[in-house]
């Protein structure tokens, strides 16, 4: 028993070492392979966005006290290939769609996020859509958007199966503007 | 000499307590954030996250990003929570003139400074995390509930974390075997 | 120290032991009163850090754990920037001070320093390093199999004599 108890404490070290070792390999190498391909910026288009302001009432949509509070979806095509991104230690890749604009204190001030998607396989990786919803309803911390100028663009996170998350973003933006209020006064959905 | 030998044995356990608790004080001071290493408890981040998983966060940063998956905690609430970023807003708040009760555990704000106001949203779940927020909370605040920002990860390792809080079989199992192995260790 | 342990022949680590155990006797039957200045300044090394560590325990179990309170950042910085310089020293005394030393004593202000060792784990066999007053640091060896009984007891007076030859010899050589 006593043996056999020094012989699991030598094996297990040397497994744990074993383990450490080439976690950090994987995790390095698999960020240079990823430097390398300039994993940080990758060209995207996102084109033809048609945005849709409108008053919503309910807490659900950051209506408070039933004040009308202004919400904001969009439809957009996408043009992507991330492919580069998927390497040998890439778990997933989480896209997602941010518009950033002016606000109060600072330029800028406000980004928010119209619509996400997780690819967890390369074959999935190249992205074509057309007309595609955005996941969420919007509103900003105003009550209002106040049609301002926003810039959207592609982003993405990279999360490994051992290591360190990564981000990125697409080239260029496209530049929307938030529209009126669909309808104009009292109309709510 | 009996005393001092017994002084040194139990200086030497103590001395492993120590160390431990002052390397885990010294990497929140390092990182900034009160709790830097994270078991995941829940599966909200799938496919990311799996119950189990260890995390490393970093909270010297000024603002956080939208997409950075943060660790929040809800004030009062014990169990923090791993969710990503949806939207910010940097805001400057009115100087509010009400004063605040004594008890009020409210962190005093200064005035003028901007503030990051965060909605966040677990991957797997269909909805923002609005009704996870203190009664008439509609935001967090960076500098108030953002425990740190997830920058490594390892899988599965904190496993062991959760078996022995969770299951009590497994707990006692440990500790006998722990008890076990000092004993055969005695030379 | 009463009866003697029995040791397990085996293990080389377990023999050391038992003789490093038994020199503040020997000694003592030698005529040595022992110091325990290099041991008590370990202790006290450990102590205060385990102290430091333990008050910024209770501070945290009292106060809270807020790092934006600066009262609380500054003070957690300097315990556990204080806490590792101490183990610090603590590690510097015995790689440079301590070094093998097991016994330190003195008789008729003679200072006598004893420090011991074992090769590796296979050889059985007892390296002792004696130094009396400012002589130069005399080495001896003993095989265990001359100290130990084969039931796995020290002889003492073995003992006491090994010591007591390497000491007369050491004390020749100095002022």
């Amino acid at each position: 028993m006593f043996s056999a108890l020094q012989r699991f404490q030598g094996i297990s070290s040397n497994v744990i070492t074993a383990a450490i070792w080439i976690s950090l390999f994987v995790a390095l190498s698999s960020y240079a392979q990823l430097y390398l391909n300039e994993f940080r910026s990758l060209p995207a288009v996102i084109d033809h966005v048609k945005a849709v302001t409108t008053l919503k009432y309910s807490r659900g949509f950051g209506s408070r006290n039933r004040e009308p509070k202004e919400n904001s979806r969009i439809a957009f095509d996408l043009t992507a290939d991330i492919s580069d991104l998927f390497n040998w230690n890439t778990k997933q890749v989480f896209v997602y769609l941010t518009a950033e604009y002016e606000g109060q204190p600072s330029i800028p001030a406000n980004k928010v996020t119209f619509w996400n998607k997780i690819i967890t396989k390369k074959e999935d990786a190249v992205l074509n859509l057309q007309k595609e919803r955005s996941s969420f309803s919007v509103w900003d911390v105003e009550d209002s958007f106040r049609q301002r100028n926003a810039s959207l663009k592609l982003e993405w996170n990279i999360q490994p199966h051992v290591g360190l998350l990564l981000w990125g973003e697409n080239k260029g933006s496209y530049e929307l503007t938030f529209p009126e209020v669909k309808g104009s006064s009292s109309a709510s959905t | 000499m009996n005393l001092r030998q017994q002084l040194i044995q139990g200086l030497n356990i103590a001395m492993v307590v120590c160390s431990a608790f002052m390397f885990w004080k010294g990497l929140a001071l390092v990182t900034g954030s009160s709790s830097p290493i994270v078991v995941v408890l829940s599966g909200s981040m799938e496919p990311a996250f799996q119950r189990g998983d260890i995390l490393f966060l970093w909270n010297r940063n000024q603002y956080v990003d939208v997409g950075d998956i943060v660790v929040y905690n809800i004030k009062e609430k014990e169990i923090p929570i791993v969710h990503r970023v949806m939207r910010e807003h940097k805001v400057i708040p009115e100087v509010k003139t009400k004063k605040r009760s004594a008890r009020s555990k409210k962190p005093v704000h200064e005035p003028g400074k901007v503030r990051q106001l965060l909605l966040t949203k677990g991957d797997n779940n269909p909805t923002d995390d609005l009704p996870l927020y203190a009664y008439g909370q509609t935001y967090l605040d960076r500098e108030d509930d953002i425990v740190g920002k997830v920058m490594g990860y390892i899988p599965k390792l904190g496993y062991v974390t959760i078996l022995i809080t969770e299951n009590v079989y497994f707990k006692y199992a440990l500790l006998g075997l722990l008890g076990l192995s000092t004993l055969l260790q005695k030379e | 120290m009463g009866e003697r342990k029995k040791v397990n022949l085996s293990s080389v680590v377990a023999l050391r032991t038992e003789c490093d155990e038994t020199l503040p006797q020997a000694l003592a039957s030698l005529k040595y009163t022992e110091s325990f200045t290099v041991v008590d300044t370990r202790l006290a090394l450990g102590l205060l850090s385990v102290a430091i560590a333990g008050g910024l325990y209770y501070y945290e179990k009292k106060f809270g754990d807020d790092l934006k309170d600066l009262f609380y950042y500054y003070l957690l910085l300097g315990g556990v920037t204080t806490f590792f310089v101490l183990n610090g020293l603590l590690y510097l005394h015995a790689q440079y001070v301590q070094k093998n030393t097991k016994y330190v004593g003195y008789n008729k202000d003679k200072k006598v320093v004893i420090g011991t060792s074992t090769k590796n784990a296979t050889t059985p066999v007892y390296d002792v390093e004696f130094k009396v007053g400012d002589s130069p640091v005399a080495k001896d060896s003993i095989s265990f199999s001359e100290l130990f009984t084969e039931d796995g007891y020290l002889k003492l007076d073995s003992y006491i004599g090994f010591i007591k030859k390497n000491l007369e010899k050491v004390s020749k050589k100095s002022t």
